[in-house]
């Protein structure tokens, strides 16, 4: 029985998780950024979510819409910041931006919203139902979904658009792609705000089934979609996904085992166990183009 | 202007040399307030941990961020054994700098094949899982109450008490890394680190073999780092897990990168300079962390080397494009 609902947990849990690694792998493989900033876009997701949880009076779709609004407008400056500048310099310059750009996003809201946990409402409501003696809230499945539905958008927006094909083409080799005619600017801006929509919708999500946010959640976030991310080779999202799920899934299932307070420890271990044994990540059928060329990019 | 007057200090190397010695070693005694030397303690003590960082980012083209990790596992080495195990601050110098370098090995092995951002990831991961496991592994560290009760420093059986004293200990500590350092550098390990931030591939075909040069980078890196943190410890006799969160790792990034990468004197003015804009604005503490992040980005678009940074590096390079761009223009004008 506790079994059954811990996995139900872990599910939901690594439903947000992939949903970080997925726009995580977007930005880092996809599109060819180095973002340190992404644990920080995810915080500030959930934290424009309480904000505009007191602004709307909870109103669940107007919350989404000031999330999307608030990390779209972030990536924005993040792309003009820290990325556009440097495309073709050396890749560490633009990462110590990310870095010192997540610094500041991190003090900013910290500044703002106290040093405090905030409890966030409870926007999907409360409600549960039970199955053979287990609890199963609504807001579970509810995340599940919204997660799903996401992928599907964003799988035929990758695959089956031409910005799609624009992306992938501008993260192989950004010098062929603007000999073709890609505004390689415009498009990795583009990649970068999809990607941190993304991180911002995860946040939302997290901070409804956590119920509680910190300024300071973002670095134990970052490496939860890094450590996905990278088993994926951080070029591959459907792996990255299935890590992430898997992830939480570990998670939930290490509470039974260790001390809460070694909860963040596993997915440091997951990371670098797989940077060990694995550093090119699964490449499994899905393959598009190898982490090689990405780099090369 | 800047150039010229560089020019005019090297020309004149050894007076500006005996006048800054002299106001260096003399500071506490011309200093009357006691608060204001603690500041100097303090501030030394950073210049070690950026110089053990530079080391690690500038010379070898790693790029650590987690090196509030190794701060910690110095630190903790050297409360544990000067509270448990009795020993003495001299004694504890080597090993607690031992000690981290061994965690300095432990980190490279996996990151061996790595580099870039991956690199940086697992030293992130490493300082936070030093972190936790400090935290939470009460019946040894005393968990989230921390390790009091350091003793002081003994020289010749004299207790050093005063911030003047322990001033002149981190002091000789920082001139022997910084000389050590010096000597390292220009041995052959030095010159193969350069030789592997400048270009891996070229470096590897001339013969210098990569994994164990990476890996003795590490370690020594580590290894001062470790000495700074012995330091660090037996100065503020209390120590706890609060003090190295990613948030300090941030910090001394900050001092290595504003001040610059790829020379000695790089971090010594970053952390120079870091700490003078902290305790000058110290009434707007709270906004502290931010000035950081924007310093951090301004380095980067101005002088991506940092303010002394090695100017003939790879560091150095930004915007390679549009310095591409002005040469082809200029070539087309001429034609």
């Amino acid at each position: 029985m506790y079994f059954v609902e811990q996995l139900i947990n872990g599910l939901s849990q690594g439903a947000i998780y992939a949903l970080m690694a997925i726009g995580f792998t977007l930005i880092a493989g996809e599109v060819g950024l180095v973002s340190f900033t992404y644990g920080d876009t995810v915080m500030l997701g959930a934290f424009s979510a309480y904000w505009a949880c007191s602004l709307f009076a909870e109103n669940f779709l107007l919350t989404v819409l000031f999330t999307i609004l608030v990390s779209s407008l972030m990536s924005i400056v993040l792309h003009a910041v820290c990325m556009a500048q440097f495309l073709d310099a050396p890749k560490h310059i633009s990462m110590i931006c990310t870095i010192g750009f997540g610094i500041i996003l991190k003090n900013a809201v910290q500044l703002i919203a106290g040093y405090e946990v905030k409890a966030m409402p409870e926007l999907l409501g409360r409600s549960y139902f039970e199955l053979g003696g287990i609890r199963i809230g609504y807001v579970k499945l509810y995340i599940v979904a919204i997660v799903i539905v996401l992928c599907a958008i964003l799988s035929f927006l990758l695959n089956r658009t031409k910005t799609g094909v624009r992306l992938r083409a501008v993260s192989q080799d950004r010098k062929a792609a603007s000999l073709i005619g890609i505004d390689v600017q415009r498009t990795t801006r583009l990649g970068n705000l999809i990607g941190c929509m993304i991180g911002g919708l995860a946040g939302l999500l997290y901070a409804i089934y956590y119920g509680s946010i910190l300024p300071t959640m973002g670095g134990a976030i970052s490496m939860k979609a890094m450590s996905a991310s990278v088993l994926g080779g951080l070029c591959n999202i459907p792996v990255a996904a299935f890590a992430g799920l898997l992830l939480g899934i570990f998670e939930n299932f290490s509470i039974a085992l260790f001390p809460q307070g070694y909860r963040d420890l596993i997915s440091f271990l997951f990371l670098i166990l797989v940077l060990v044994f694995k550093p090119h990540g699964f490449e499994f059928r899905f393959k598009k183009h190898s982490r090689k060329e990405a780099e090369h990019a | 202007m800047l150039n010229r007057a560089v020019n005019y200090v090297k020309a004149h190397r050894l007076p500006f040399f005996i006048v800054f010695a002299v106001l260096v070693l003399a500071f506490p005694i011309i200093i009357p307030s006691n608060f204001v030397r603690g500041i100097a303690v303090r501030t030394v003590l950073y210049m070690l941990f950026a110089s053990s960082l530079n080391l690690i980012n500038g010379y070898c083209g790693h790029f650590s961020i987690g090196h509030a990790g190794f701060m910690c596992i110095g630190c903790y080495t050297a409360g544990l054994l000067a509270t448990k195990a009795g020993l003495g601050f001299w004694l504890i110098v080597p090993i607690s700098g031992i000690v981290t370098s061994l965690f300095g090995l432990l980190v490279f092995l996996p990151t061996n094949r790595l580099s870039g951002m991956y690199l940086s990831i697992v030293t992130l991961g490493f300082a936070e899982i030093v972190r936790i496991i400090v935290l939470n592994w009460t019946s040894l560290t005393n968990g989230p109450l921390g390790v009091k009760g350091i003793p002081s420093i003994k020289l010749f059986g004299l207790k050093l008490t005063s911030t003047t004293e322990y001033y002149y200990v981190i002091l000789f500590l920082l001139v022997l890394s910084l000389f050590c350092m010096y000597r390292i550098l220009h041995s052959r390990v030095g010159r193969a680190w350069m030789s592997i931030r400048e270009n891996p591939d070229a470096a590897c075909s001339l013969g210098v073999e990569l994994a164990k040069y990476k890996a003795i980078n590490f370690v020594v890196g580590a290894f001062f780092c470790g000495v700074a943190g012995c330091f660090m410890a037996f100065y503020y006799r209390y120590i706890d897990t609060t003090m190295f969160t990613i948030d300090e790792s941030f910090n001394v990034l900050s001092m290595v990168i504003v001040g610059g990468m790829g020379t000695l004197v790089g971090p010594i003015l970053g952390a120079f300079v870091i700490n003078l804009i902290t305790e000058t604005f110290r009434f707007a503490s709270e906004y502290r962390m931010l000035l950081y992040g924007i310093l951090i980005i301004l380095t980067m678009w101005i002088r991506p080397q940092g303010i002394a940074g090695a100017s003939n590096s790879v560091l150095a390079t930004k915007r390679m494009a549009k310095r591409v761009q002005s040469a082809a223009k200029a070539k087309r004008s001429e034609a």
